[in-house]
């Protein structure tokens, strides 16, 4: 008996669990058929993980080792935007295909309008698709809930975990219940607005907080920003191994992990590991939209945010191993990105701003397809909403003409480096009204335009990039390339007029 | 005799623990209010309401359970014979406590066992003295009497909108 370990026992409690759910109506996939003919899809998301610090895109300190050998038999995008620049719209967009200015998942804590409810990979891929979704992420976690009914399994947010106490989910009013329990009632970073439960659920959970040991974590044990879950990144990625590994095929699998997303968390091999390594990025002035945070304390929260994707990243490598080694690559694509950056410059230290520099934004995105054991790359400029056609496209699905994004070049696209794309950040403006508060970027070819609209005092800004030549955006080229800054100005309003044009005749 | 407080008796200090407990999580919400009208249709809005008032309701009844427990265990003499009075301001002092340990939560996390145990003291002193200075003292006896009877009125208020709330999260969890 000494010897059952804690992975015996949650092998042991999946089998029961699985066992009893195979009743349930959540869990329709097992009764489903095996159908090997058509390969899996795997989608992995590290929130907050950002293409500029990564080595892999060129980043100066070496945060990624794992992550460019995966990539050298995948497909890697380096021109790959998120449409927003935090969880709501960015996720959305992504399980939608819809620019945010559609969607309207634009606020804290925010959902997709509620008639579009169906335009959804998941209803999209249909019921010969086992699909399944999970994420640490309790804002994406209220996207999936809002989908529940297309998907066959729904993991909690608290799946995988040292320690939780998610109330929500055990509710059938999923998605009301967990916004009003979990992300309210029981808030972790605030005072909980029930007195007395809250209380006590704070100290049941910081009794059993105290009991993980956080030797090899000199910062504390990985867990997530807001819900009460701790959680080990390799005890999570080799459960979800276990779980790929025993599906059946086709599936189609949503895989929302926190990390890197503060608090940073990294393994102890990796904290300090660059402090003294002599690399400093390029000063920039403080942004009058920014924290305001000096530039000693950005420096620190970059270092420190460097040593958590090193975590991620050796976590990652170990990870791919294991499906190697248990055979899921075989036959499931594997696509890796994020669903937004972060941002370390300019007064920042985070995402939760109306700034939309190029590392908020610019995101990784690999794809490895079943046997491909070569390396491509992809330089044209897409973005989030494209990752939905693609998928539906190697699922063998049409793509429906609502949606905003195009299939992806290397898997059924084709190379365009002159189209444009967006993202947008409308955290403060009414999800239902035109956007007046927000701030949009739009990408076409080397250029990057940035629209501030509302911010100002009500007024406008818009700034101008040649990524060619300045991809750390210290020029704005707006009053001197007059030509494309009227250009891109004209077709960004007119986007922006498209999409709020319902809302602006209510 | 019972050793537990009568109906009558009981009805005061319930008043006074469910005003302090729904003021509480009420302004707490009305704090996002605005943030929900950004984004969540008017239903949604009320299904945080009604979430929120019934585990008001459960915070109250928390309470009144550990109060008539407290009220067993003791002599008659010390809190049972004077329950509206001593139990009023009791419940007053307690979810002062209990608002000023979730405030500070982080930080008395934080502090060493012996400090945290002086903390914890100085809240059950102050309950004792509490209750010794309502009973000496008629001008804070007559305030806190005013107070419990003053506050009833939101027994029935919040009574009915716990009823609503019951029913409108049993309907969203069954249907």
């Amino acid at each position: 008996m000494s010897n059952f370990s804690r992975r015996d026992f949650l092998k042991l409690a999946g089998l029961t669990v699985s066992s009893a759910a195979l009743a349930h109506p959540l869990v329709r996939a097992a009764g489903k058929a095996e159908d090997l003919s058509r390969p899996n899809i795997i989608v992995l998301i590290f929130d907050t993980m950002t293409a500029s610090h990564l080595s892999l895109y060129g980043y100066p300190r070496l945060t990624s080792p794992n992550f460019s050998r995966f990539a050298e038999r995948s497909t890697v995008f380096h021109r790959y935007n998120s449409a927003g620049n935090y969880t709501v719209p960015g996720t959305a967009s992504l399980l939608t295909g819809m620019y945010p200015w559609t969607h309207r998942a634009l606020n804290h804590s925010g959902l997709v309008r509620r008639d579009m409810l169906d335009r959804n990979i998941f209803a999209l891929l249909g019921d010969d698709y086992s699909r399944t979704g999970f994420s640490q992420n309790g804002w994406a976690s209220f996207l999936l809930t809002q989908f529940r009914k297309d998907l066959d399994t729904y993991l909690s947010p608290a799946e995988f975990s040292l320690v939780s106490q998610v109330f929500g989910d055990g509710l059938p009013d999923t998605n009301l219940a967990l916004r009003a329990l979990d992300d309210f009632m029981f808030k972790m970073e605030r005072s909980p607005s029930s007195l007395v439960l809250g209380a006590i659920e704070r100290t049941i959970l910081y009794s059993q907080a105290r009991r993980v040991s956080t030797k090899d974590y000199p910062r504390g044990i990985p867990r997530t920003g807001t819900y009460p879950v701790y959680f080990l990144l390799n005890e999570v990625l080799a459960d979800l191994v276990t779980m790929f590994r025993e599906q059946k095929s086709p599936t189609f699998s949503y895989i929302h992990l926190f990390p890197p997303h503060a608090p940073y968390s990294p393994l102890r091999q990796f904290y300090g590991m660059f402090w003294n390594d002599k690399y400093f990025p390029p000063s920039k002035p403080l942004h009058p939209l920014g924290d305001g945070h000096d530039e000693r304390k950005v420096y620190v929260g970059r270092l420190s945010y460097d040593e958590y994707v090193a975590t991620v990243d050796y976590e990652f490598g170990r990870f791919i191993d294991a499906m190697d080694e248990a055979g899921v690559l075989d036959n499931s694509y594997l696509i890796v990105t994020s669903d937004h950056g972060e941002l370390m410059e300019r007064g920042c230290k985070g995402h939760d701003t109306p700034l939309l520099y190029n590392p908020i934004i610019h995101c990784p995105l690999i794809i490895h397809a079943p046997g491909q054991a070569t390396r491509l790359d992809i330089h044209a400029p897409v973005n989030t909403v494209d990752l939905l056609p693609t998928i539906l496209n190697l699922a063998g699905k049409p793509v429906p003409d609502w949606c905003d994004g195009e299939i992806l070049p290397g898997f059924g696209g084709k190379e365009d480096p002159e189209r444009s794309t967006f993202s947008v950040e409308a955290k403060l403006n009414p999800a239902f009204a035109p956007l007046q508060t927000a701030t949009i970027a739009m990408r076409k070819g080397d250029y990057k335009m940035t629209y501030y609209r509302g911010y100002f005092g009500g007024g406008e800004e818009f700034e101008l990039y040649n990524h060619a030549e300045d991809l750390e955006e210290l020029t704005n080229l707006y009053s001197s390339e007059k030509a494309i800054a009227k250009q891109m100005k004209d077709e960004l309003l007119e986007r922006l007029a498209e999409g709020d044009k319902e809302f602006s005749k209510r | 005799m019972s050793r537990f407080p009568t109906r009558t008796d009981i009805s005061p200090v319930y008043s006074v623990i469910v005003f302090w407990s729904y003021s509480y999580s009420l302004l707490v919400l009305m704090f996002n209010l605005p943030s929900w009208m950004l984004m969540v249709p008017l239903g949604e809005i009320l299904g945080y309401f009604s979430y929120v008032l019934v585990l008001a309701f459960l915070d109250t009844l928390l309470i009144l359970a550990l109060m008539l427990g407290v009220t067993f265990l003791l002599p008659r003499a010390w809190f049972r014979d004077d329950f509206v009075a001593s139990g009023s301001m009791t419940a007053g002092l307690l979810f002062f406590w209990i608002t000023i340990v979730q405030l500070a939560f982080g930080f008395l996390m934080t502090l060493p066992v012996v400090q945290f145990l002086v903390f914890i003291l100085a809240a059950f002193i102050s309950l004792a003295v509490a209750v010794v200075i309502v009973r000496r003292m008629p001008a804070v006896r007559k305030f806190v009497l005013w107070l419990a009877s003053s506050t009833s009125i939101f027994i029935y208020l919040y009574g009915f909108l716990t009823a609503v709330s019951v029913v409108v999260v049993l309907i969203r969890n069954l249907f």
